[in-house]
């Protein structure tokens, strides 16, 4: 077994440092390839900044409000989605990259993180706590729900390592 | 006589023009190009040049409006996007863009594609999943395979 110590503060902190086992690890290389790409990745894109989430959430409201907005008899913003994804928003970490935002036609809000044409994840905020997923990760794809109490979902989290650990 | 010949001739370009925009054939082949109007700026990202895929999910009844776009110029395609989806909206909306694929990206994931002509060339993606989860991995499929045009004449209506 290797042990690998990671300033949190250093060169290597990543926004996926909370996911991982700090300090165990088949090979410290290994693990310090992912930080320093998860780390350059989000160097750039990274702006992960609560009142830009929120503006943009607004700005969906002002778009969405009203059945029909999409021109094909989408369903207006879902109230009770736009709440759970005002809570969805507050309890993502703040180092995870911001997402697209937007609304689907059952008015749920999605949140979908791009970063190729086959390497994406997008998320349904449903009303009743459920998060519907669906990704794209090269040639292997997923889709599921996930029950939203009080933390983002283990498989949520999981996949947006996923999505950006390669 | 001169106003006759020009109301003839109007009628008869209206008529060769009707005529060409419905020659398709009813059997849409796997290799036929079709496009998506998009009427709401939230689904794309131009900076991205992308199409999000909630553009791609159906609305409740299931059927995903596309348009059949074989043979048709750019100009052509844009103005049936504009007189026959975008005006004919109550109020009418703004034809953002148009995402363009291919009808095999739909057929491969064993959707259907329903021409119905109604308006002429208009076709219903149909067959979805009942699960939302799997409409999404579909509506990421397709969209990851989309090619996002912006609109060149835009409509002056803003939504």
């Amino acid at each position: 077994m290797t042990t690998a110590c990671i300033p949190i503060n250093g060169p290597y902190q990543s926004p996926f440092f909370f996911f991982l086992n700090p300090g165990v690890s088949e090979t410290a290389e290994k693990l310090r390839d992912f930080l320093e790409l998860t780390s350059r990745d989000c160097s750039i894109s990274v702006t992960n900044d609560d009142s830009e989430i929120f503006q943009n959430l607004e700005g969906l409201i002002e778009s969405c409000s009203s059945d029909n907005w999409d021109g094909y008899d989408a369903k207006a913003i879902d109230f009770d989605s736009y709440t759970e994804a005002t809570r969805f928003a507050q309890a993502l970490p703040k180092t995870i990259p911001f997402p697209d935002i937007t609304v689907e036609p059952d008015g749920e809000i999605a949140f979908e993180w791009y970063r190729q044409p086959r390497r994406v994840f997008s998320i349904s905020i449903g009303s009743r706590n459920v998060i519907t997923f669906a990704g794209l990760f090269g040639f292997n794809k997923i889709n599921g729900e996930e029950y939203f109490g009080d933390e983002i979902p283990k498989t949520v989290l999981d996949n947006l390592e996923r999505l950006y650990s390669s | 006589m001169m106003r006759f010949l020009r109301l003839f001739w109007t009628t008869l370009k209206g008529f060769i023009h009707h005529k060409f925009l419905d020659s398709l054939v009813d059997n849409i082949s796997p290799q036929e190009d079709l496009t998506r109007y998009l009427l709401s700026s939230n689904q794309f990202s131009p900076s991205n040049k992308r199409v999000k895929s909630s553009a791609f999910l159906p609305p409740q009844n299931l059927k995903l409006s596309v348009f059949r776009i074989k043979d048709l110029s750019n100009v052509n395609i844009w103005k049936i996007g504009t007189d026959k989806v975008a005006n004919r909206i109550n109020p009418p909306k703004t034809l953002h863009a148009r995402a363009d694929f291919v009808a095999d990206v739909a057929i491969s994931k064993g959707l259907q594609i329903i021409p119905d002509k109604r308006p002429i060339r208009h076709a219903n993606i149909v067959g979805w999943p009942e699960e939302k989860p799997k409409r999404k991995e579909i509506a990421l499929e397709l969209a990851a395979n989309a090619r996002l045009k912006i609109n060149p004449f835009k409509n002056p209506v803003m939504d």
